[in-house]
């Protein structure tokens, strides 16, 4: 895919998944992968600054023998969500009308 | 290149951050290999060069930091975070004390310089220690302290484990790349001076022994010349004693006057040639330094 999505719209891409059901690194970098073209070493960043922003929380779980780091929205998190939402119907309507040629 | 040794690359790449933030990033990709369950040179090949993965995770966590972002990285015991509070508006006093997480914990205080802003924030990041058992705060003793720069960056000193970063961040957006890269030179001072002060004494211990060996040669070279000269007279003066000997001391004379000729020639050619290649070893290193830390901690 040509359009690199990053910054805050990867933000709320990141918070959709993980309101659907919690993820470890691995799975979570693969479900993104499937719709979005990110490089595999992107998600850590970012799951990183959501955590220091209280978006999402982590917690471990046993897996063969080791830990398995779990992601989880928080509260607050699952607010921003909602909010990114709201937004991304505003900006939508805003690409659309200056990419979308005859939809305007 | 195999996986321990990816994730050792790695780890270099972040010896700029906090401990308690590299390892949290090396545990994930420690576990992100494990769950990939891939040949590991397959995960590597999709990771990309490990100095790469370093830098994006030192870019954002350098970029937070600016933010004024509070990097307390948790609030579980054992662990201490210090805020310092926002600069006071007469520009005069920074922030001061930070709150420990619990009693014993850090008591990490932040100075906004004389030029503190308004609006500028310093604030103390104590990072946490995840050895630190049943609420032994790593603060233990360590006092931080921050000190607002004239440019809106504020660093912080402190001691061992209860080191404090502090980061006072202009208003978010601007000098970022300037803040950026101040925290950079900041968090690889206390390696990189170190390394370059032992680097000058061992090239200037070289450089004396080198100058001592030649020093002495050459005084040889010289004495040699001398006896020889001394001994030729001898010679000629013995002539009308005992011409046999005269012939051996002559002869004796002779040699050691061309062998000290010799000896002084080479030596002045040793030199030479000697002080050039040390001259350019140095520089050599020098140079391969400064290109190996850009692009451990720039890229």
């Amino acid at each position: 895919m040509a359009i690199q999505v990053s910054g805050t719209l990867l933000d709320a891409c990141v918070l959709a998944f993980l309101a659907e059901k919690d993820a470890y690194g691995y799975s979570l970098t693969q479900l993104v992968k499937e719709s979005l073209d990110i490089s595999e070493s992107t998600l850590y960043p970012v799951m990183r600054r959501l955590q220091n922003d209280e978006l999402l929380t982590t917690y471990d779980e046993p897996h063969s023998g080791r830990n398995r780091r779990y992601y989880r929205l928080t509260e607050k998190g699952a607010d921003r969500f909602r909010a990114c939402v709201e937004e991304w119907k505003v900006f939508k309507g805003k690409v659309e009308k200056i990419l979308g040629g005859d939809a305007s | 290149m195999s996986k321990d040794e990816y994730l050792a690359r790695l780890r270099r790449g972040l010896r700029a951050m906090p401990e308690a933030e590299a390892r949290d990033a090396l545990e994930y990709y420690e576990g992100y290999f494990l769950d990939a369950g891939l040949d590991d040179g397959e995960v590597i090949e999709r990771l990309g060069p490990p100095g790469e993965v370093a830098a994006k995770i030192v870019a954002e966590f350098a970029v937070g930091a600016s933010l004024g972002a509070p990097y307390a990285a948790g609030r579980e015991d054992g662990e201490a975070a210090a805020f310092g509070g926002p600069a006071g508006d007469d520009g005069s006093t920074g922030a001061i004390l930070g709150e420990g997480a619990d009693s014993g914990g850090t008591d990490g205080f932040a100075l906004g310089g004389d030029k503190a802003a308004d609006g500028r924030y310093g604030d103390d990041y104590v990072r946490r220690n995840l050895e630190g058992r049943d609420g032994e705060p790593i603060g233990g003793g360590g006092r931080g302290a921050g000190y607002g720069a004239e440019d809106g960056v504020g660093y912080g000193a402190g001691a061992h484990e209860g080191r404090a970063e502090g980061k006072g961040g202009r208003r978010p957006g601007r000098g970022l790349k300037l803040t950026l890269g101040v925290i950079l030179a900041v968090f690889a001072a206390p390696v990189g001076l170190p390394i370059a002060i032992a680097v000058c004494v061992v090239a200037l211990s070289i450089l004396i022994a080198f100058a001592s060996v030649i020093v002495s040669f050459f005084a040889s070279g010289i004495a040699m010349v001398a006896a020889g000269l001394v001994s030729v007279g001898l010679g000629v003066v013995a002539f009308f004693q005992d011409p046999a000997m005269a012939f051996v001391i002559l002869g004796s004379g002779l040699f050691v006057f061309g062998l000290g000729l010799m000896f002084v020639k080479a030596t002045l050619t040793a030199s030479r040639k000697g002080f050039g290649a040390i001259g350019k070893l140095v520089g050599k290193v020098i140079l391969r330094r400064g290109k190996k830390e850009a692009y451990d901690e720039g890229r």
